[in-house]
């Protein structure tokens, strides 16, 4: 019997969903795990023999994998060429990272290496004119150059390209005629260059570990998969992805753009996800760019905001109490102190500390009384450190910091266009329940809500 | 109150004024309560304006007051503050303010050699732009006739005007008693006794004693500043500056240098409220450049100038402690001004290299006092100015070299499409960005003309110019020196 399948592929954490038949009536298998690092297929293997799963009619993956990749800096190296006198500029436009004044204030991170990124003599003016044409015997040059630091993957960054592509167009067949995959500017549309650059340089940039990722769930599909079984990420097919037809930025929002267009068409909607916290403004329309921690990438998507507060958000020393939020995150490996090994306290330990009711299936079972006992030991001492004249309790300080949790929420909710009032919010996702307690706002569906909505998506 | 009450108090004041980039909140008394900047005049000026606008004006709620004018508190023209009053008691039929909100933005400046302040553009004394909670039609009538006015400033403050007047709704629910903006006497007294504890505790970084440093910025103009820190109190003297000669600041815009660029030396980030102010004492010679007097015009002095007595404060602080030293970073912010024969203005301005400290290379191209983020884009200026940009990069060789080298400057070359007028005004000291602890000096600013025969011209430090079609001109900032001897 042939199943369809969905698949929520994150970061670190996936959920499957899947029906054996055409009916929506019949049960749904579902499944949420952490997956070993770029894993996945193996976690998709798990899945299908648990569920004696050998023949796939349909399956459709969502995604936010190419913006993390760029968030946590993991792509792979790349080239850049860009018009002659230029090299710097995306650098020198990057804004500084900390809004204090400080001796040693930090710029947001620059993924490119200063020496991979060549110009070129070439040149088209305002009005769209070539003043300088690109010139084959430095492409040679340039090939050879690459060739030899093996990089793979080129961005190629020309001004006024919108205007004309007549310089990068030829650049691009040059380089991919010599087996380069190549990512132009003038594919994306913005009036600011930097935008179409970055835009460039983040598909050049996260191609390869997402293909293989990709390639790593198509291998374990493959063996199950019928020979007319559709298998899509967004609208394209995740083959067309791997072959490089489909830029990864061209799949980057499909997760979102589910969440979106599906749920947050009438009504506010904040997605409560385990790595992620977003917010969709209803009666959106989808947008063309989407704003990064230092540039917007050009894609049309549907718009959303991301939180500031995410449940890894780590707590560590404020000005005057010692636990407050700050801007750093942990990763799921080792995770939060309530998972046994994460040595960091984070907002998820605040909000699982107390919760016994809510079984959210591949994440509650990942915590450990172990880690629950050394993390109420922490805020115990934390609590008493910072008691002043008032007697506080762990629990009573962890009640204080989730306030102020709630009103960080808040104000980015007000600040994203939601009304002054967090319980007119819809919730869903799987922390929704846990989220619902300390930001009000009605929730909808389980916890598996958004990838069993991407099953029936598919039937 | 305990410490994470203090900590609630602070993020929530933090989100309230999530979306504002420049905002003081200060009580009528004159105690600030709560401040975000973008520059290091910021620190000094928005409680200022607070508190001058209040004292003339007696805000009730929901009156908004407009100001531009560095003599009450403002800094640049082209960055006027609004202050609005909030008030919930009625006593005889007034609503007195209790609290204050001072929020700037910026428009665009006008770049040139100013000698008064009324050169500078129009200069607006605190005056009344909506009276409890409505338009001042009169006012903002005449602002809009003036003939310095550009049409979408007025727009943009009257913007601004209704999203504070949003803003004091939402400020008065949270306000109320035992909510959790109450400003009540003795909670806000416990909030500036623990800011100002929490604050001494991280002085320790800074070691105690003093330091005297001078720095000449041309014939006959140089600043003399005494630095003593003792006991978690900072004295910072300037007797001995001298009057000035194109460089001035208001008392208040050196207020925020001093305590902008202490605090930068600090790990921690410092919320600004009366419990820091408290540990500052300055004394800056009335007349003198560092606490000019009207009419001088402070365009140069609250531009460059800011970064300039920083880098001085910096170098004083240094003194004290060697562990605080830090190379001076490029001072001139290099702006300048393309006006085209139809009318258009195109500014612009350069990031520059930051000084080098024990263990930091420094940044390049940035501008390091000032968190306002000019997003430029090469191909919109194209398109909206008869200019074509030839380069725009780091400036090789600019950075001082050291241990830990400097950061670079930026080149900018631009070619004109059409003849225009430029205007340039760089405050540049007589020597370059020096690096210390043997690190080498940085190069200095420099703007360079090319004629259509291609022959290149350095120009002075700021003055006027018409170029012509086709000819070139090039600005290039300064690196910042470099720290200890490169081995």
């Amino acid at each position: 019997m042939a199943w369809s399948i969905g698949l929520h592929l994150g970061e670190s954490v996936m959920e499957l969903t899947g029906r054996s038949s055409q009916k929506h009536s019949d049960p749904i298998a579902k499944h949420r795990c952490f997956y070993p690092q770029g894993l996945p297929g193996t976690a998709l293997a798990q899945f299908f023999t648990k569920h004696n799963i050998t023949e796939v009619s349909q399956f459709e993956l969502i995604t936010n994998l190419p913006l993390k990749i760029i968030e946590s800096a993991h792509g792979s190296p790349i080239a850049v060429l860009t018009t002659l006198g230029f090299e710097n500029w995306l650098e020198i436009n990057l804004p500084i990272k900390t809004p204090h004044f400080t001796s040693q204030p930090e710029k947001q991170p620059f993924v490119i290496d200063r020496e991979f990124i060549f110009g070129v003599n070439e040149r088209t003016n305002a009005a769209g004119h070539i003043e300088k044409l690109i010139d084959d015997t430095e492409l040679e040059f340039l090939v050879s150059k690459l060739q030899l630091h093996e990089i793979k993957n080129v961005a190629v960054c020309f001004l006024h390209s919108l205007k004309n592509i007549e310089n990068e167009k030829r650049v691009a067949q040059y380089l991919t005629a010599k087996g380069f995959q190549v990512y132009v500017s003038s594919q994306h549309t913005s009036a600011d260059e930097k935008d179409r650059f970055w835009s460039a340089i983040a598909n050049a940039y996260t191609f390869k570990y997402y293909t293989e990722i990709l390639t790593h769930l198509m291998a374990e599909l493959k063996k199950v998969a019928l020979p007319d079984a559709k298998i899509t990420v967004s609208t394209h097919a995740v083959q067309d992805v791997i072959d490089g037809k489909v830029t990864p930025l061209q799949t980057a929002f499909s997760f979102s753009d589910f969440v979106g267009s599906r749920f947050a068409k009438t009504t506010d909607l904040l997605y409560c996800g385990i790595e992620e916290m977003l917010f969709f403004k209803s009666m959106g329309q989808p947008c063309d760019q989407q704003p990064m921690a230092s540039y917007n990438i050009c894609t049309s998507h549907w718009p959303f905001t991301k939180m500031r507060l995410q449940p890894a958000s780590k707590l560590g020393r404020g000005f005057f109490s010692e636990l407050t939020f700050n801007d750093d995150k942990v990763a799921f490996d080792p995770g939060p102190m309530l998972f046994g090994r994460g040595l960091n306290p984070t907002l998820f330990d605040l909000l699982f500390l107390s919760v016994t009711e809510n079984n959210i299936q591949g994440l509650t079972d990942k915590i450990q009384e172990r880690g629950r006992q050394r993390f109420t030991e922490s805020l115990a001492a934390y609590a008493r450190n910072m008691a002043d004249a008032q007697n506080s309790s762990g629990q009573q300080l962890a009640d204080k910091i989730l306030k102020m949790a709630a009103a960080k929420w808040c104000t980015d909710l007000k600040l994203a266009g939601h009304p002054n009032n967090s319980s007119t919010v819809t919730l869903c996702g799987p922390l929704a329940q846990v989220v619902q307690k300390h930001l009000k706002g009605h929730v909808v569906g389980d916890d598996f809500f958004i990838t069993t909505s991407l099953l029936g998506a598919s039937l | 109150m305990s410490k994470l009450d203090c900590q609630a108090l602070l993020e929530c004041l933090e989100n309230i004024f999530a979306d504002y980039a420049s905002v003081a909140m200060s009580t009528t008394e004159y105690q600030t309560v709560f401040l975000k900047y973008e520059t290091l005049a910021d620190i000094g000026t928005l409680p200022q304006c607070s508190e001058v606008t209040n004292k003339y004006l007696k805000l009730q709620d929901g009156d908004i007051v407009v100001t531009n004018d560095p003599y009450s508190g403002g800094t640049l023209l082209s960055s006027p503050t609004l202050i609005m009053g909030i008030g919930s008691k009625v006593v005889k039929g007034q609503t007195p303010a209790e609290i204050l909100i001072a929020s700037r933005i910026t428009l665009t400046p006008r770049v040139g050699e100013f000698k008064t302040v009324d050169d500078e553009g129009l200069r607006i004394p605190p005056s009344p732009f909506f009276i409890k909670g409505e338009k001042n039609s009169a006012i903002i009538e005449a602002l809009k006739a003036h003939p310095l006015t550009q049409p979408e400033s007025i727009e943009s403050l009257l913007k601004h005007a209704e999203k504070l007047l949003a803003l004091r709704e939402n400020l008065k629910t949270l306000m109320q008693n035992s909510g959790p903006l109450d400003l009540n006497k003795a909670r806000l007294r416990m909030y500036f006794d623990a800011t100002e504890n929490e604050f001494k505790k991280r002085l320790d970084d800074l070691g105690e004693g003093s330091s005297r440093s001078e720095l000449l910025l041309s014939q006959g103009q140089n600043i003399k500043l005494h630095v003593d820190h003792l006991d978690g109190h900072f004295h910072f003297d300037f007797s001995g500056t001298s009057q000035g000669d194109t460089l001035f600041m208001t008392d208040s815009a050196v207020i925020g240098v001093v305590v902008g660029a202490t605090i930068s030396l600090l790990k921690a980030k410092i919320p600004i409220n009366s419990g820091v102010y408290r540990c500052f004492d300055i004394k800056a010679p009335r007349g003198s450049l560092v606490n000019a007097t009207f009419p001088r015009s402070v365009y140069l002095g609250h531009t460059d100038g800011l970064n300039i007595f920083a880098n001085l404060v910096v170098q004083g602080l240094g003194g004290i402690h060697k562990k605080n030293s830090w190379a001076v970073s490029g001072p001139s912010q290099c702006a300048y001004q393309l006006t085209f024969s139809d009318g258009r203005r195109w500014i612009d301005q350069l990031g520059s290299g930051m000084g080098a400290s024990e263990r930091f290379t420094g940044l390049s191209g940035i501008n390091l006092w000032s968190r306002t983020h000019t997003n430029c884009s090469v191909e919109k200026i194209e398109n909206l100015y008869p200019v074509q940009i030839l380069n725009s990069g780091l400036r090789a060789n600019s950075a001082g070299e050291g241990r830990y080298s400097g950061g670079q400057g930026v080149v900018r070359s631009i070619k004109l499409n059409e003849d225009a007028d430029l205007h340039w005004c760089f405050a540049s000291p007589p020597h370059k960005p020096e690096g210390i602890h043997g690190g080498k000096a940085a190069m200095g600013a420099e703007i360079v003309h090319q004629n259509l025969a291609g022959e290149k011209l350095e120009l002075a430090n700021s003055g006027h110019l018409k170029i012509k079609k086709g000819e070139v001109i090039t600005v290039m900032s300064a690196g910042g020196g470099g720290y200890g001897i490169k081995i």
